[in-house]
């Protein structure tokens, strides 16, 4: 493991060492530590790597993904066309797209390798993926979604484990790209845990309750309140998912950040830091490592709770004077 | 999708926060491949793994108490079995020791008073015999001394008045053992 993480940041160290380089050359864009950082996490249409190019092996080869989809143009600007872009929505691949699917082949590699070897007796790689498996049902579904109905959720909350996981994992690789660290990957995540728990909400509910669990248990008699409580409720269903979308996000630009930005001290003061900002480096990379596992857990985790809370939230006591039905409900599930 | 109509600069920046409609399509469709590939091929059979796995421990744990109850039955039933054996073994034994003590004393005590008897009679035979020895002795005795004195005495004294004499002289002697 450390041995990887060293041969990733001698790599980290030599893409860093090539980025200013087109400064002095006089490159087209701009060259600043922040731009270089910034280029190194946002998605691109351009994937770089080390290989056989411009005459030669090189650090810096470029794939233009959209290129290759048959896309011109700028990417947002009315000149954009090519066969994927419908509009506004532009479904040409970018370096995300790329990354994410490369990850997501790793994971069925992984899992579905590992999952034909499955046995009573558990061994090696199956061990491992079923250990994960076994943690979110047990520790995360079971406790906030209930065993009665943990299993239902669990593919989903399973595959958004595993795909967050090795999606941060995928991108700690030089020269990858981190598909999470990118707000439209992490919205779509939050969507589907938003649906998934409003559609527990309603299914444990019934239609008519879930809409009246939105007045925020205003009862009927102060109605003129609804046009304040309805709003709140509406926002506050909206507010769960933002989190998710954000929290990933966030957690995985900086800790990318702080590994450009610890590694860009010795371009911004001397290579005589660099020992220093290797070793912090190495140990924020290592951290990263964790986080990827944690930023995973802490997505299935909330989304176990949300889908627990939707199960769940017609039984609170805020929520018994909405009638017959919801408090037959109520009764039921208790 | 007016919504998605971000100002070019921004995305042109590519900023952190760049709206791209298309990759969070993308990120759908590839998520909900993944979950429905993984969901036939690896979630339900490892699911089904774990609970056959959590059936199977369990079973082996009712089966293995099972067991354990049956062989505690089983060992008690031994030992008491055991228990048993020894104590008719001990009551066999004692008893034997019982009636061959009896038997003994039986044989002893009829071997003695076969002996008692022997000896009884035969001290009766032996007092009976001697009594007619003497009687003979006596007899044969009177009749040698009688012969004797009368061949010694033939002419002094008849018959009659000598054997009188000799039997007076008889009476004298003492009786008892010879």
């Amino acid at each position: 493991m450390i041995a990887s993480t060293l041969v990733t940041l001698a790599f980290s160290l030599t893409l860093g060492q090539h980025q200013p380089a087109p400064d002095a050359h006089g490159g087209g864009h701009d060259e600043s530590l922040g731009a270089v950082m910034m280029h190194h996490v946002v998605d691109g249409d351009v994937i770089e790597f080390p290989g056989y190019c411009h005459g030669g092996l090189a650090w810096n080869c470029e794939w233009n993904v959209a290129a290759a989809f048959g896309a011109a143009g700028e990417r947002g600007t009315p000149e954009r066309a090519g066969p994927l872009v419908f509009g506004a929505v532009d479904l040409t691949p970018t370096k995300h797209v790329i990354m994410m699917w490369l990850a997501s082949a790793l994971l069925l590699l992984v899992v579905l390798t590992a999952t034909r070897k499955r046995s009573l007796v558990p061994r090696g790689a199956y061990n491992f993926v079923e250990l994960l498996v076994a943690f979110v049902r047990n520790e995360l579904a079971v406790p906030n979604i209930g065993k009665k109905d943990a299993d239902r959720f669990l593919p989903y909350l399973l595959t958004a484990f595993f795909f967050i996981l090795f999606v941060n994992l995928f991108g700690l690789i030089p020269y990858s790209g981190t598909a999470t660290a990118n707000v439209n990957v992490t919205v779509c995540l939050a969507v589907f845990t938003f649906l998934i728990t409003q559609y527990a909400a309603i299914k444990a509910m019934g239609i008519g309750a879930y809409l009246g669990h939105l007045t925020g248990g205003v009862p009927k008699s102060l109605w003129p309140l609804w046009f304040v409580m309805v709003p709140v409720e509406v926002l506050g269903l909206f507010t769960k998912p933002f989190a998710l979308t954000v929290r990933l996000f966030a957690n995985m630009v900086a800790g990318h950040f702080v590994i450009l930005a610890l590694l860009g001290l010795i371009f911004a003061i001397s290579v005589w830091v660099a020992p220093a900002s290797v070793a912090l480096a190495l140990a924020i990379f290592m951290l990263e490592l964790f986080v990827a596992f944690v930023q995973a857990y802490i997505f299935t985790m909330l989304s176990c709770l949300f889908i627990g809370a939707g199960l769940a939230s017609h039984g609170h006591d805020e929520h018994e004077e909405h009638g017959a039905a919801s408090g037959d409900h109520a009764e039921a599930h208790h | 999708m007016a919504l998605f109509a971000v100002p070019a600069p921004v995305i042109a920046a590519g900023s952190l926060t760049t709206i791209n409609p298309g990759l969070t399509l993308w990120t759908a469709i590839t998520f909900l491949l993944l979950l429905g590939v993984l969901y036939k091929f690896a979630w339900g059979p490892i699911v089904k793994m774990l609970d056959d796995r959590a059936r199977t421990i369990h079973e082996a744990i009712d089966a293995a108490r099972k067991e354990r109850a049956e062989a505690e039955r089983m060992l008690a039933e031994q030992k008491e079995s055991l228990a048993r054996a020894t104590r008719e073994a001990a009551e066999l034994a004692k008893r034997n020791q019982q009636e061959v003590e009896t038997l003994r004393q039986e044989l002893t005590a009829r071997a003695r008073k076969e002996a008692d008897e022997l000896v009884s009679s035969a001290r009766k035979q032996i007092i009976e015999e001697k009594s007619k020895a003497v009687l003979e002795i006596r007899s044969m005795a009177a009749d040698l001394a009688i012969d004797a004195a009368s061949r010694l005495i033939k002419s002094s004294l008849d018959e009659k008045a000598q054997r009188a004499l000799v039997e007076d002289y008889i009476k004298q002697l003492p009786t008892g053992r010879a």
